[in-house]
């Protein structure tokens, strides 16, 4: 059983589909990207997962189980936590305070010094600047919070909405390294919406690739980054 | 930390701030009675601590949770028909008449704020403040064409329970459970929903429901100041608590500052001592000129907003009535 299984996906801004019914198959453990050009529908298809977009067809099974009825604190609360684009961290509130609110939803009151210590260990910065406001933050370190902040849900799955988006291609590099390591260590699947389409490809275990509210192409990532469609619309020449 | 600060953390703090405001207030109150404190003094006071628990409880909704409610004076109205009806109609001693009345405003409030905070939060922006603003002229219309509340004419000889002691009480309470709920996890979440309601539902958090958890506390305040007001002015009418009542709190609420519970006291101070003044000044040169100060009070909004537009107080509080934790962390929440 898939963790996260997308069937017919249909969602409509008005009279403009945005997902003509998309199909989507996530196992655990995964890094899947979902590439494609502006206006594909990738923020559409993960803002329709974690349900704040309504649906018009089709089904989202997370664990085998539909969600399409959940409201949006429950999805987070059943393990999908949602890093919108833009990162949304609460600017006036510390570092710590913008971590304990992502214990909210978190059901294992018992894990949650566990999780601390691991969010403290993977961005020690974060720890460094504990008691700073969030909006101080550079955006690199506001990316950095948004994720530990996600962590903190104790989420099985992380749908990441262009977390590389705006940042120095120092940062960019260390992001992807960290939702590498958040995999690594600690099993999370990851649904990963990236424009870099390099980098995600590179970190990821397979990919689909949206085009005009349609999955054109799916694959592992190493035969993506060689199909010459990808090349030519999403990497560049070469 | 120097010893300034130490010392200043021992004395200047609220809990020794909430019992001298009471001792005064107890002091005043006396003196009042045995004619040596000008009454009319005592009446400004009076009302001071009313309008705080009212601009303090708004200041939830409209400056923590950063929405846009205007309909508080309804909230009080509930609260002033309910206590009114339970000092009038239930023969109780006065010792369990006042408390036993202000509670039963209090949730009588509590529980209409709760309904109708069901229903609003569904909007968000000019829709709530249009709702909150229609549900306020609802309850006042409502109350005026019930026989059993004296229509038009409202309710009199309602036994007079209050005082500037019961008040200050009251008011001090009222302050503490604001306070401590503004820094609890529930404040934080106010805060977040203001920031971004969306990362806020995107960890977890029940957005309608923390919102509705504000405006009912907000409203069950406000029915407590209705509480208080019906039994120290001893008769109520439904035109007090129109929405010409609702902008006296906003104007308060706006001038003290947003987010910021000092800010609701230095506004209602400022606010209520400045009209009075005008009153007065303006009625010593021609008494025809008092009516100006209600075309001056506008004009102070105005200007406020232009230079300062978070208020005098936004977001900052004065550092002694923080909690002593906060405290000891320094000034700005």
């Amino acid at each position: 059983m898939s963790i996260l299984e997308i069937k017919g996906l249909s969602v409509s801004y008005g009279a403009i589909k945005a997902l003509e019914g998309i199909d989507l198959r996530i196992e655990e453990g995964e890094i899947v990207s979902l590439l494609g050009a502006n206006g594909a529908g990738k923020t559409t298809a993960l803002r329709a997962i974690s349900r704040l977009l309504p649906i018009q067809g089709g089904d989202i099974l997370f664990q085998g189980k539909s969600i399409t009825q959940v409201p949006v604190h429950g999805v987070v609360s059943l393990g999908i936590a949602h890093v919108p684009e833009g990162r949304g961290v609460f600017p006036s509130l510390t570092v710590q305070e913008n971590l304990k609110l992502g214990t909210w939803a978190n059901k294992r009151k018992s894990a949650i010094p566990d999780l601390r210590q691991e969010v403290y260990r993977i961005f020690p910065r974060l720890e460094e600047r504990k008691t700073q406001l969030a909006g101080t933050l550079s955006g690199g370190e506001q990316q950095m919070l948004a994720l530990g902040r996600a962590m903190m849900t104790d989420c099985r799955v992380m749908l990441l909405d262009e977390p590389s988006m705006g940042l120095s291609p120092l940062f960019v590099k260390e992001v992807f390294r960290v939702i590498k390591e958040i995999n690594a260590t600690k099993g999370t699947t990851i649904l990963l919406v990236e424009q870099n389409a390099n980098m995600a490809l590179k970190i990821a275990h397979r990919g689909y690739v949206l085009e005009t509210g349609n999955i054109v192409l799916e694959g592992t990532s190493k035969d993506l980054a060689h199909d010459p469609r990808v090349k030519e619309a999403y990497l560049g020449h070469q | 930390m120097n010893m300034a600060d130490q010392q200043g953390k021992t004395l200047v703090r609220f809990r020794n701030i909430a019992i001298a405001t009471i001792l005064v207030a107890t002091l005043v109150q006396f003196l009042g009675n045995v004619g040596l404190f000008n009454n009319y003094y005592l009446h400004i006071l009076t009302v001071i601590g009313i309008n705080i628990i009212l601009v303090a409880s708004l200041n939830l909704v409209n400056g923590y949770l950063g929405e846009f409610a205007l309909g508080h004076a309804g909230f009080m109205a509930v609260g002033a028909y309910v206590a009114a009806l339970i000092a009038l109609k239930i023969p109780l001693p006065a010792l369990v008449r006042l408390p036993l009345s202000l509670l039963g405003g209090v949730v009588a409030a509590g529980v209409i704020g709760y309904l109708v905070g069901r229903v609003t939060f569904k909007t968000v922006g000019d829709y709530l403040a249009i709702i909150t603003l229609g549900f306020n002229m609802i309850i006042v219309n409502a109350i005026q064409n019930i026989d059993y509340l004296g229509g038009p004419r409202g309710l009199t000889a309602i036994p007079k329970g209050t005082n500037l002691v019961t008040v200050a009480v009251c008011t001090v309470i009222t302050y503490w459970i604001l306070r401590n709920l503004v820094d609890s996890v529930y404040g934080r979440m106010w805060l977040c929903i203001r920031e971004n309601a969306i990362a806020g539902e995107l960890i977890g958090i029940d957005v309608n429901k923390v919102k509705n958890l504000a405006f009912t506390i907000a409203a069950a305040f406000a029915g407590l100041a209705g509480g208080l007001y019906a039994q120290y002015q001893q008769f109520i009418t439904p035109k007090s608590f129109d929405y010409l009542k609702t902008t006296d709190i906003l104007v308060m609420l706006y001038l003290g500052g947003m987010g910021s519970l000092s800010g609701s006291i230095l506004g209602v101070v400022a606010y209520t001592v400045l009209m009075e003044l005008l009153r007065n000044v303006l009625g010593m040169v021609a008494p025809q000129l008092a009516d100006l100060r209600m075309l001056i009070s506008p004009l102070i909004l105005v200007l406020i907003m232009l230079t300062r537009q978070y208020g005098l107080m936004g977001n900052r509080e004065w550092r002694w009535l923080l909690p002593d934790r906060k405290q000891a962390e320094g000034g700005d929440a």
